[in-house]
Formats: structure tokens, C-alpha cells, sequence
């Protein structure tokens, strides 16, 4: 049987990790070097959900805390995106949340699931956790870190079992 | 107005173009199947079948019967290419034109500007946690100073406060040595020994009780049946003969309602010697008066003079040890007072003053009634909270002891050995406590703490930390910890971090 394609988008700010959490989800990788992506790179996964195999084809956008018409072009068609931002910059969170409202303007309302990143520099975390824990009341939100993995497939796989059939 | 291109110099200037674009175009039917493939191949480094096979995931989602651009697409070699649809009917083409150029113009100015703000970002708090650290530092230095300052001022003070009586004693021994003195001398040079004595008496005690204090090795107020007359009584004879000498009238009563009152003997009388050396020494009085008052337990303790009285703004910090309060000049170790006051609310109690300018003093003591300690009672109970207790450590001794600990003090304890656990733990079951080990294998202590919180855990979360600086407990309460018991671990310190204190 073969599997559902469905096509997930990455928003966030420059530097927030979306890269590396795409390289963890898709080929278990990570690198410490940051290299700005141009443009974007489309990768591809199939999950287990509770409706069956799907296929997720994840699109990193180059990391922007605002959409322009080009990455509004580049999320049509998106069933579901991944906001991310950087646990030790809390101007990534407010990003994050604003590309979630203008994507709306392409995309209408698609599940969406938040990430911030960087569990693994806790000590230097900007964003409180009463800020999550207000944020967890209106979205899913997965604290994560590319470096060593943590909940970067539940995230991923939270994504995938709410996205439509 | 400009004539149209002529169509040879058109056409020649389209092959130039297409010869330097190098396009791929792929030509698809209906559900993605490729038709047909066209131009270079190589420029793009992809083969037709598997450019097909990475574009069909490309325009997953997205409507195949509109004309899109879809600029720097990274394909899987790596190469980027603007891809353009452009719907024929029942087939679409896809064109690829190489973007490796613009992408290796463009790549190192936007490394360059995201790598100087996130740079400038590390900056920034790099220089706060800096800024904090020279204010940590600077208080530390501060204190030590002020330390230093109240021990020099405390040895001079010392030196001077041992040396003056036992200077008057040596004299005075000196001279009954000798003989020869008529027996109103020696009478006279035995009460000076006597005084002097009974300064150095209270000098050694108050100076003993703080040391104790300081060093936490204080003890417990009694509670007894008090003779106040008796007590009165003591402090007369130590007091009474220098009176007599400074011409100075002192009384000294004793009002009793009821049974006898409660109280520790030693602290009234210490307080009673503190009170009145203190009215001798700086009240220039001419009548001093010291009372005990007892209504049914409670007991006032008041020493009244009429004398040069203190200043309203001198009042307030009278009470402060080492002389922070006094004038400069004015004779005492400046323990007196503050070991008063601190014995009065040892036992539950207040000490003040009234005072004016001109018109003398008056020192009082209020203590509430004590009760008497049950002898057959057990004794009492460290406070307990109890409930269920999450422990995070991942290191066994360590978890053993802090059980055993948190059991001590009532807890149901269930035990994890890494952060995720412990999270994983709080989430399902809500225990009343966690006390988490702030630096384990994998993800740290703090970030459970965060997660935590972050997932809405109400109940009081203690980390323990190895790490004793400061910059590591902020980051163990900025996670969300609501205390921070550092390692090697207290009881005591470790139940006041469980229970609040």
C-alpha cells in the first residue's frame, strides 16, 4: 500500500535550527556549523500515524520573521506547518507566531505545531517556561533539540497525525 | 517609438539566451508521468528521472494547471534552480534554469549578516551575564569590606574596653600591695576592682553569647519559674557600688501578679546587666531605675533613666551591632543593645525606647507569657508536608540519601534516573514535589525543570546543584526551580529547600 504525501512547511527565523531538525528527522545527522539556507530544500520521510503510513514531504523555507511572496509561493499547498523558533532568543517565538498568522492568508487554517528549539542550551533560554506553558493552551508545542534529537519525532509525528486525511 | 527587433536578430538573440541559461525542461502528462525531457542535463547535474522524481515531490500539494515560479529550489545534488510551471493543456512543463551562480553570490552576504546578528546576540548576553557577575562581585567585595571594617572597629573597641578596666584593677592592686592605705582607701580601691571586674563580667559574656549566636550554636530559651526579685538583686550587687561612685541613685524593683512567670534566667539577667551598663556608661544620668513587671506570665522588663536622652534619628539604629548606631567616640563593644534585642525575640519579645533629647531614657524588654515544656512530651517533630515526592538523580548514592532524606521529612518518594523520566513522570502522576539533580547525562536537570514548568507543574520543584556559583543557581531558578540546595547535600539546608524555609 502505498503511502499519503503530504506537504509540511518549516517558518521560522534565521538561525532557529530548522535545518538541523529536518537533517535529525530525515537523516538522523546534525551538524554545529550554521550555513544559511538559500531558498528552499525539500526532503521527504514517511511516518506511521494513526490513519497509516504518510509520506511528509518537509520544506525548509530560508529561515525570515516575516513571509514575502516568494515563501508565500512556497507554501502552497502546505496540509501543515512546523513554526520554529530558539529557546535563547524570544524575538524567534514572536516570529514564529507572526508567520503563523500571515501564512493563514495562503493556507487558511492547517494544523500547525510550534517548536523551540535548542532544549540543549536551556541555561541560556530566553523564553520562560510560563510563556510555554500559555502557548501549550491555543497549540501543540515541543520543546527540541536538533543537537541530541529530544522530541524532535514526536514533533514531527504530532504534525503528521494531525494533518487531514 | 523603437521598431520591433527584426525576427533574425531575434531569433539569434534567443539562442544566445538559451545557450546560456542551459534549461532542463521536463515535459509531464496526467498524474506526474513524464512525457518528455529536453535541454542540458549536465548543467543541472540531475538526470530527467530523478530531476522527475525530486519535482514530483516538489509539487506535492500544489496545483499543477497554474503557471509557478518556485525560485532557488535546492535539488538533491546540491544545485539549486528556479523552476518554473508552465501548464500546455493536459501536460505542464517544468523548467529548470541553474541558480548555482546567483546562490554562491548570495550565500556568503547572508551567512555573513545572519552569522553578525547572532553574534551580536551572544553579545549582548554575554555582557549581561558579565555585568551581573562584576555586581556579584562588587556586593561580595562590598560585604567583605564592611566585615573587615566592623572587625578592625571591633578589635579597637576591644583593646580599649579590656584595657582601661584591667588597667584600674593592676593600679589598684598595686596599691593595696604596697599596704599603707587607710581602710576607707582600701575600701575605695576594692570597689574599683569590683566595678571594673563586673564590666569585664558583662564585656565576656555578651561577647561569648554573640559568638555562639554567629557560630549557630545558641541555646534554646528556657522556660522556668523566674525569681525576679532575685534576679534584681544580682544585678544590684554587680551595678550598685559603681552607681554609688558615678553619684548616680539606683533602684531596682520587682512587680509580680500572679504565679511566678516563666522565662529563661539567664537571658533576663543578661539583659537586665546589658540595660543598665549601658544607662551607667552613656546616660550621664542622675537616677536610674530598673524594673520587672510580671502580669500572669507576661513580663516586662524596663530600665528608665534620667539622663542626656537619645536622638529620634540615633533610636532607630541604636539596636545595630558594633556601634553602627553609637556616636563616634562613645565607649562599648556596640554588642549590648543588639544582644538585648535578639534575646527578646528569642523568647517571642520586643525591645525598644523612648527617649527625647534632655530628657533621659527608658529601655523595655516585653516578653509573652512562656509555656512550660511537657516533660513527658516527645520531642518536637521536624515539620513535615509529606506527600508524594518526585526524585531525579542520576547517580544511586546520591538518590539513596536524598530518599531517605525526603521520606524523613514525610514524603512517598519515586525515584528516576534521567530528566526525561522525570518529566515523563510529573506528567502523568503530579507529585506534590520533584527534587531534581540539576546537571545529569543527556538533557540537564534544568532543562526538566523548564519542561516542567513549561508543561504547568504547580507543585514546588528543588534542584540540587553541584555547582555552587551563582550564575548556576540563577539558571536552576530561571528555570523554574523554587529553590536551590547545593551539594554536598544538608539536612537542614535540604529541608528548608523541601519545606520553604
Amino acid at each position: 500500500m502505498s503511502e499519503v504525501a503530504r506537504k509540511i512547511c518549516l517558518l521560522g527565523d534565521f538561525g532557529v535550527g530548522k535545518t538541523s531538525l529536518v537533517a535529525r528527522f530525515v537523516r538522523n545527522t546534525f551538524s554545529d556549523k550554521y550555513l544559511t539556507t538559500v531558498g528552499v530544500k525539500v526532503d521527504s520521510r514517511e511516518v506511521a500515524t494513526a490513519a497509516g503510513p504518510r509520506k511528509l514531504v518537509v520544506w525548509d523555507i530560508a529561515g525570515k520573521n516575516a513571509l514575502d511572496s516568494v515563501s508565500q509561493a512556497y507554501i502552497r499547498g502546505a496540509s501543515g506547518l512546523l513554526l520554529v523558533a530558539d529557546g535563547t532568543r524570544e524575538a524567534t517565538l514572536r516570529s514564529a507566531l507572526y508567520l503563523q498568522v500571515q501564512a493563514r492568508t495562503t493556507l487558511g487554517e492547517v494544523p500547525a505545531v510550534l517548536l523551540v528549539n535548542k532544549l540543549d542550551r536551556v541555561d541560556d533560554w530566553e523564553v520562560k517556561p510560563a510563556t510555554i506553558a500559555e502557548l501549550r493552551k491555543t497549540l501543540p508545542v515541543f520543546e527540541t533539540s536538533a543537537r541530541t534529537g529530544d522530541h524532535v519525532e514526536a514533533a514531527f509525528a504530532e504534525l503528521a497525525g494531525r494533518l487531514p486525511a | 517609438m523603437s521598431a520591433a527587433i527584426p525576427p533574425l536578430v531575434a531569433a539569434y538573440l534567443r539562442d544566445i539566451l538559451v545557450q546560456a541559461a542551459s534549461p532542463m525542461v521536463l515535459t509531464f502528462g496526467p498524474g506526474f508521468a513524464l512525457r518528455g525531457a529536453a535541454g542540458d542535463s549536465t548543467r543541472i547535474g540531475v538526470e530527467p528521472g530523478a530531476a522527475a522524481e525530486a519535482l514530483r515531490e516538489l509539487f506535492t500539494g500544489m496545483p499543477l494547471d497554474e503557471a509557478t515560479v518556485l525560485p532557488f529550489v535546492e535539488l538533491p545534488g546540491g544545485r539549486h534552480v528556479h523552476v518554473h510551471l508552465l501548464p500546455d493543456g493536459a501536460l505542464f512543463h517544468l523548467l529548470l534554469l541553474d541558480a548555482s551562480g546567483e546562490v554562491a553570490k548570495a550565500r556568503p552576504v547572508q551567512q555573513r549578516a545572519h552569522d553578525a546578528e547572532i553574534a551580536g546576540h551572544e553579545k549582548s548576553r554575554a555582557l549581561r551575564r558579565l555585568k551581573q557577575a562584576r555586581a556579584e562581585l562588587e556586593a561580595q567585595r562590598r560585604a567583605l569590606l564592611e566585615a573587615n571594617t566592623l572587625k578592625d572597629a571591633l578589635i579597637a573597641t576591644l583593646s580599649h574596653e579590656f584595657r582601661s578596666p584591667l588597667t584600674a584593677v593592676f593600679g589598684h592592686v598595686h596599691l593595696l600591695e604596697k599596704g599603707g592605705e587607710s581602710a576607707e582607701g582600701r575600701a575605695l580601691a576594692l570597689r574599683s576592682i569590683r566595678r571594673a571586674a563586673t564590666h569585664l563580667l558583662a564585656l565576656s559574656d555578651n561577647l561569648l553569647a554573640w559568638a555562639r549566636d554567629a557560630a549557630g550554636a545558641g541555646v534554646p530559651p528556657e522556660a522556668v519559674p523566674i525569681d525576679a526579685a532575685r534576679i534584681l538583686a544580682e544585678v544590684r550587687d554587680l551595678f550598685g557600688g559603681a552607681a554609688e561612685d558615678l553619684g548616680i541613685t539606683f533602684e531596682a524593683r520587682a512587680e509580680v501578679t500572679g504565679e511566678p512567670p516563666l522565662g529563661d534566667p539567664l537571658r533576663l539577667r543578661q539583659m537586665l546587666i546589658n540595660l543598665v551598663g549601658n544607662a551607667l556608661r552613656h546616660a550621664a544620668a542622675r537616677r536610674i531605675e530598673a524594673r520587672i513587671t510580671a502580669n500572669h506570665g507576661a513580663v516586662e522588663i524596663s530600665v528608665g533613666d534620667d539622663g542626656k536622652g537619645i536622638a529620634a534619628d540615633a533610636q532607630a539604629r541604636i539596636f545595630e551591632p558594633f556601634n553602627l548606631g553609637a556616636a563616634r567616640g562613645v565607649r562599648g563593644t556596640g554588642l549590648g543593645l543588639a544582644i538585648v534585642r535578639r534575646m527578646a525575640r528569642e523568647m517571642g519579645g520586643e525591645a525598644s525606647v523612648e527617649s527625647a533629647p534632655g530628657q533621659g531614657a527608658t529601655f523595655r524588654v516585653v516578653l509573652p507569657r512562656q509555656v512550660a515544656p511537657d516533660p513527658a512530651a516527645p520531642p518536637p517533630p521536624r515539620p513535615q508536608r509529606g506527600g508524594r515526592a518526585l526524585l531525579a538523580d542520576d547517580d544511586p548514592a546520591q538518590r539513596t540519601l536524598l530518599r531517605m532524606l525526603l521520606q524523613e521529612l514525610g514524603y512517598a518518594v519515586y525515584e528516576v534516573g534521567n530528566a526525561n523520566d522525570a518529566v515523563t513522570y510529573a506528567a502523568a502522576h503530579a507529585p506534590d514535589l520533584a527534587v531534581i539533580d540539576a546537571r545529569m547525562p543527556g538533557l540537564s536537570g534544568n532543562t526538566a525543570v523548564y519542561r516542567l514548568r513549561s508543561q504547568g507543574f504547580s507543585g514546588r520543584i528543588v534542584a540540587v546543584a553541584g555547582d555552587p556559583t551563582p550564575v548556576a543557581r540563577e539558571a536552576a531558578l530561571a528555570a523554574g526551580a523554587d529553590a536551590v540546595c547545593p551539594r554536598p547535600v544538608d539536612s537542614i539546608a535540604f529541608a528548608d529547600a523541601v519545606l520553604g524555609g
